[in-house]
C-alpha cells in the first residue's frame, strides 16, 4: 500500500542541515561562520518556539525550544527568509495608480512597476485615500476585513490591528468566518447551540488512551497540521497525543483519498474513499446501525431532536432510496462489505468520530458535519469518555491535549459602526456585484460596492478560489494598500505597499489557548530595510485620521504588552492560575501555566443532565432536524443531514475533467507563508508545486515522476511537478495549498502550482456561504513546451 | 439526577480486556459514575464563557459584564442582547 514518494524533506535532516545551510545562505559580507554567536534570543511563531541565534545583526540559526517533543523543521526557514530578497525594502506605490490616483486601470494591479516612496509620502497617500473615499462614499465603501495568518504574537496581530483602527475611524465592511472551518461555524450553533465542537475544550487525548477502541479520522490524520498554532506553542502536543494513544492501544482507520505519512505512524488502516462523499459513508453506516437493531434508540429520544425524520430518509421512506452500505458504495467507491463491516465493529467498540475542517470545505460541506452528529448520536456514545466526536483534533495543534485555555489576550478590535459584514470567502463575489442581492445563514443581504481595501498579514491572492476571477475582482476598487513583510503575490497586487516587520524585528508575547506555555518574544534584530510594526504603521495612520489617542490608548509598544499581561493575569487568576509580574516573566523569558483537566469528556454534562445543561439550540437538543434551517428553504442545506451530490465529483466526471484535485494543508510551509524559503523550494519538482499522481492515472497519460504537468480546469491552467505515488487513490490528484500565484498572461498559465488557479469560487451553500476549495474536477497533461521559469520568488520591477 | 439509559452502555473492548470483565459487565453504570462531576443540577448563570473563536481566549464573566457595550456587572450570558459581540475579536453571539 505504500510506494516511493518525495515527501520533501523529513523533519531530522532538516533541521540538523539547517544551522549549516542558514549560515550558507544568509551570512553578509564580512560576517564569518567561526565568528562567536554573539546572540541568542527565544521567540515564538505560530511554527512554535525557538531560540534565535544572531549574528551581526543578521539571523543565521535557530535551536528548538527544549520543551517542545516535536519541533517543526520548518523553524529552520527563519534565517532566510528574514533576509530573503523577497523583503519590501520600503513604501512603494504602483506606477499607474502615483500617476492617475483612483482612476487608474484596476487590472494594470501586478503588471506594471512600483515606485519607492518616504514613509510620510505613503502614508499621507493612504490617509488622503481613506478620508476621501469615506467622504464620497461613506463607510461601506470600505473593505477592511483584513484576513490572513500573518504569523506574531498576541499584540501584534495584524489583521486583528487593522480591524481596530477602522473601526475607531468611521467604520469599515468586515468579513465573517474564516476559509478553515466557514460553513461548519455557521451550522454548529443550530445542531448543537455551539461552536465548542470546533473550538474546544473537546474529550482529552488522555480519556481517548485510555477508553477509546477506535478512532475513525474522517478526511485522515494529520500530523502535518499539528505543527501549527496561531499565536505559537512551546510544545507541540498533538503528534505525541496520538502516538500515545496508538501505544495505548487505540486503533485508527483514515478515512481519505490520500495516505499521509502520520497514518502509518499510528498504525491506521486506510480507507481510500472518493473526495467529498464522506456524508454518504456516514449516513450508511447510521442506516446499517439501524437495520442492525443498534442504534441507540434511548439516547436518540432523550438526547436528540428530529430522528424520527433522519430515520424515515435514511430508510428510504421520504426519498425512495435507502441509505445502505450498498447504496453508499457506488457513491463513495468503497466496498460494500467492508462498509457492513466497519458498522458491525463500531456497533461494539468505543468509537471517536474525528472529522476534519478539509471536509467542509466542499460543496455541501455543510452535510459531512451535521452527519458526524447524526453518526455519533445514533451509536449513542456522545458524553461518554472516548466516544463522541470532534472537529478540530487533527487540523491544528493542541485540540484535546491537557492546556487551561487561557492565552493572553491581544488588544480589542474595537466594534465596527456599520454593523457589517460579508462571509470572507464571498469577496470576489462581493467586488464584482456590489448591489447584488446573497443569502447567508437564514438572512438577505446585499453586496456593498468596494472603493477602498486594506489589507494587512494576509494573502487572498493565495487562500481565495478562481484567483482569474479573483484578478478580475481585485481590479474594480479605486484604491488597493497592503501591508506586508514579503512581497507575496497580494503585495505585488497593490496600489500602495507599506513594509512590516516580522515577529523577529518587534516585541509581543507568544501565547496560544491550546499550548501552556507563554513566551517573551524579544525583538532579536534591528527592521530590515525601512519595514515598520504593522502597530506603528497603523499609529501613524490614525494620527493623520485624528484618532491616534484613541486607538493606541496612549500605549507604546510595550505599555501594550505590559497592559496586555495584567489583562491576561486578572483573567486567569479565578482558574488558579498565577501568572508572575511581567517584569518577572519578561526577565525570565517564558512561563510555563499548569496542566489543566486531563479528564474533560466533551458533552458529558449534558449526556448527565439534559435538562440542567440544555444546548442554546430551540430545542435544547442535539438537532438531527433543525426546524430553522428547514425554514430557510435552502435545497442545497435542507433541514436534515442528507447526500447532496457536489457539483464536481467522480461520480459524475465529464470526459474533460476525469480527476478530483484536493488542496490540503502543506506539509512544508504554513498556507503561502514560506513559500519563498528554503524548505518550501526543497520540495518543488522542476521548479513547480508537486501534484500527487497515482501511478495507473499517470501512466495512461504518459506522466513520469519529475515532469512538468499541466492542470486544466474551466477556470484556469497551472503547471505543477509530477510525484507520481501510490499514496493517492487512482482519480485524485492532490497538491498542497500555498504555493505563490505566478501568473504568465502570454501563456494564460499558473507557472508554479497554485491549486486556486483551477477551483471554482462557489460557497458550500447558503447556509454558511463557506470556502469549497475540495471541490474540483480537473484534467492533467504532460507539458512539453519549454516552462518559463519561476519569477514570484524574486522581487517585482521597481523603478528608480 | 443521573440520567442512565435503558440499554446497557456499551463498555470499552479495552478496558473490559484489561479488567476484572465480568464485575465490569455486571455494573457498567459504575464505569459511567466514575467520570461524571459530581454537580447535577444544570451550569451556575454566573459562571464565566469562554468565547468560542479558536484564537481568541476572551471569557465573558456576568460579575463584569461589558460595561464598555452596556452591558452591566451581573449579566448572565443567557441575557446579553441578540447582537452582542465578543468584545475582544468580534465573534457574535449566535457563533458562541
Amino acid at each position: 500500500m505504500t510506494g516511493p514518494t518525495r515527501p520533501g524533506p523529513s523533519r531530522r535532516t532538516f533541521l540538523q542541515g539547517a544551522a549549516v545551510s542558514a549560515l550558507a545562505t544568509s551570512l553578509p559580507l564580512g560576517v564569518r561562520a567561526s565568528d562567536p554567536v554573539r546572540k541568542t534570543v527565544l521567540t515564538n511563531s505560530h511554527w512554535g518556539a525557538f531560540d534565535v541565534s544572531v549574528e551581526g545583526g543578521r539571523v543565521v540559526g535557530v535551536t528548538p525550544f527544549a520543551a517542545d517533543p516535536v519541533p517543526t523543521p520548518m523553524i529552520a526557514n527563519f534565517p532566510a527568509l528574514v533576509h530573503d530578497r523577497t523583503r519590501i525594502a520600503q513604501p512603494m506605490v504602483r506606477q499607474g495608480w502615483l500617476e492617475r490616483r483612483e482612476a487608474s486601470d484596476g487590472m494594470m494591479r501586478g503588471r506594471e512597476p512600483f515606485v519607492p516612496v518616504d514613509w510620510d509620502t505613503a502614508l499621507d497617500l493612504v490617509a488622503e485615500e481613506q478620508l476621501r473615499v469615506r467622504d464620497a462614499y461613506g463607510a461601506e465603501a470600505v473593505y477592511a476585513g483584513s484576513y490572513g495568518w500573518g504569523s506574531a504574537g498576541r499584540f501584534h496581530n495584524a489583521g486583528n490591528l487593522t480591524n481596530r483602527l477602522f473601526a475607531m475611524s468611521g467604520g469599515y465592511i468586515d468579513s465573517f468566518g474564516n476559509y478553515s472551518y466557514g460553513a461548519g461555524m455557521a451550522l454548529l450553533p443550530h445542531i448543537l447551540g455551539s461552536n465548542q465542537a470546533i473550538s474546544g475544550p473537546l474529550t482529552n487525548w488522555s480519556v481517548i488512551a485510555e477508553y477509546t477502541d477506535l478512532v475513525l479520522l474522517f478526511g485522515g490524520a494529520a500530523f502535518k497540521n499539528g505543527q501549527i498554532s496561531w499565536g505559537g506553542a512551546g510544545a507541540h502536543t498533538t503528534e505525541p497525543a496520538m502516538r500515545a494513544a496508538h501505544a495505548a492501544g487505540v486503533e485508527f482507520i483514515a478515512i481519505n483519498p490520500v495516505l499521509e505519512d502520520d497514518a502509518e505512524a499510528i498504525g491506521a488502516e486506510w480507507m481510500q474513499i472518493r473526495p467529498n462523499t464522506d456524508a454518504a459513508l456516514m449516513l450508511a453506516l447510521a442506516q446499517e446501525l439501524v437495520e442492525m437493531g443498534r442504534a441507540d434508540e434511548d439516547f436518540l429520544a432523550s438526547h436528540t431532536v428530529g430522528w424520527p425524520v433522519v430515520r424515515a430518509y435514511l430508510a428510504g421512506e421520504s426519498d425512495g432510496v435507502a441509505k445502505t452500505a450498498d447504496w453508499a458504495a457506488t457513491i463513495t467507491g468503497l466496498p460494500a462489505d467492508r462498509i457492513r463491516a466497519l458498522a458491525r465493529r463500531i456497533a461494539s467498540e468505543r468509537t471517536m468520530l474525528m472529522t476534519s475542517w478539509s471536509l467542509q470545505r466542499a460543496d455541501h460541506g455543510e452535510q459531512p458535519w451535521w452527519a458526524t452528529i447524526l453518526l455519533a448520536s445514533v451509536l449513542g456514545e456522545i458524553g461518554l469518555p472516548g466516544g463522541g466526536f470532534g472537529f478540530s483534533y487533527t487540523s491544528t495543534n493542541g485540540v484535546g491535549t491537557q492546556s487551561t485555555r487561557h492565552a493572553i489576550p491581544g488588544p480589542r478590535r474595537g466594534r465596527n459602526p456599520t454593523r457589517r459584514s460579508i462571509p470572507v470567502a464571498r469577496i470576489a463575489d462581493m467586488l464584482l456585484a456590489p448591489g447584488e442581492p446573497f443569502q447567508f445563514n437564514g438572512e438577505d443581504d446585499t453586496y456593498p460596492d468596494i472603493k477602498y481595501v486594506h489589507w494587512a498579514g494576509g494573502n487572498p491572492f493565495h487562500h481565495h478560489q478562481d484567483l482569474v476571477r479573483l484578478t478580475r475582482a481585485w481590479a474594480v476598487p479605486q484604491t488597493i494598500v497592503v501591508q506586508d513583510p514579503w512581497w507575496t503575490p497580494t503585495a505585488r497586487r497593490a496600489d500602495i505597499v507599506l513594509p512590516a516587520t516580522t515577529s523577529l524585528e518587534r516585541n509581543d508575547i507568544g501565547a496560544s489557548m491550546r499550548d501552556r506555555w507563554l513566551i517573551a518574544m524579544k525583538q532579536a534584530i534591528d527592521p530590515v530595510g525601512q519595514a515598520r510594526s504593522d502597530y506603528d504603521i497603523l499609529t501613524d495612520l490614525a494620527d493623520r485620521l485624528g484618532i491616534r489617542s484613541e486607538f493606541t490608548e496612549d500605549r507604546d509598544e510595550a505599555a501594550w504588552l505590559r497592559h496586555l499581561w495584567e489583562v491576561g493575569r486578572e483573567r486567569m487568576a479565578p482558574d488558579g492560575i498565577a501568572l508572575p509580574d511581567f517584569d518577572s516573566f519578561w526577565e525570565a523569558g517564558s512561563f510555563e501555566m499548569p496542566i489543566g483537566d486531563a479528564n474533560y469528556v466533551y458533552l458529558g454534562d449534558y449526556r448527565r443532565d439534559p435538562e440542567g445543561f440544555a444546548l442554546r439550540t430551540p430545542s435544547g437538543r442535539i438537532e438531527l432536524y433543525s426546524e430553522i434551517i428547514a425554514g430557510f428553504g435552502y435545497d442545497c442545506c435542507p433541514g436534515h443531514p442528507a447526500w447532496l451530490e457536489p457539483r464536481e465529483w467522480l461520480g459524475a466526471a465529464p470526459a474533460e475533467a476525469p480527476l478530483h484535485l484536493v488542496s490540503s494543508h502543506p506539509k512544508w510551509r504554513l498556507h503561502s507563508q514560506m513559500d519563498n524559503a528554503p524548505m518550501a523550494k526543497e520540495a518543488k519538482i522542476a521548479g513547480r508545486e508537486p501534484i500527487m499522481i497515482n501511478p495507473d492515472d499517470a501512466a495512461s497519460r504518459g506522466i513520469a515522476a519529475g515532469d512538468v504537468v499541466e492542470v486544466v480546469s474551466p477556470r484556469g491552467r497551472l503547471l505543477a511537478g509530477a510525484d507520481v505515488t501510490d499514496r493517492v487513490r487512482p482519480g485524485v490528484v492532490v497538491i498542497y495549498e500555498g504555493a505563490w500565484v505566478d501568473q504568465d498572461d502570454a501563456l494564460g498559465l499558473d507557472l508554479h502550482g497554485n491549486p486556486n488557479t483551477v477551483i471554482e469560487d462557489k460557497g458550500t451553500s447558503r447556509l454558511g456561504q463557506g470556502c469549497a476549495a475540495q471541490t474540483c474536477l480537473v484534467e492533467i497533461r504532460r507539458y512539453d513546451a519549454p516552462p518559463p521559469p519561476i519569477t514570484v520568488h524574486d522581487p517585482p520591477s521597481i523603478l528608480g | 439526577m443521573v440520567h442512565l439509559p435503558s440499554r446497557p452502555v456499551l463498555l470499552s473492548r479495552r478496558k473490559l480486556i484489561r479488567s476484572a470483565g465480568a464485575t465490569l459487565l455486571a455494573a457498567p453504570a459504575l464505569i459511567l459514575a466514575t467520570h461524571l462531576p459530581a454537580e447535577a443540577d444544570g451550569p451556575d448563570p454566573m459562571r464565566r464563557i469562554l468565547c468560542p473563536e479558536q484564537e481568541c481566549g476572551y471569557r465573558y464573566d456576568p460579575a463584569i459584564g461589558d460595561p464598555e457595550h452596556g452591558i452591566p456587572p451581573g449579566t448572565p450570558f443567557e441575557d446579553l442582547p441578540d447582537d452582542w459581540e465578543c468584545p475582544e475579536c468580534g465573534n457574535h453571539i449566535r457563533f458562541w
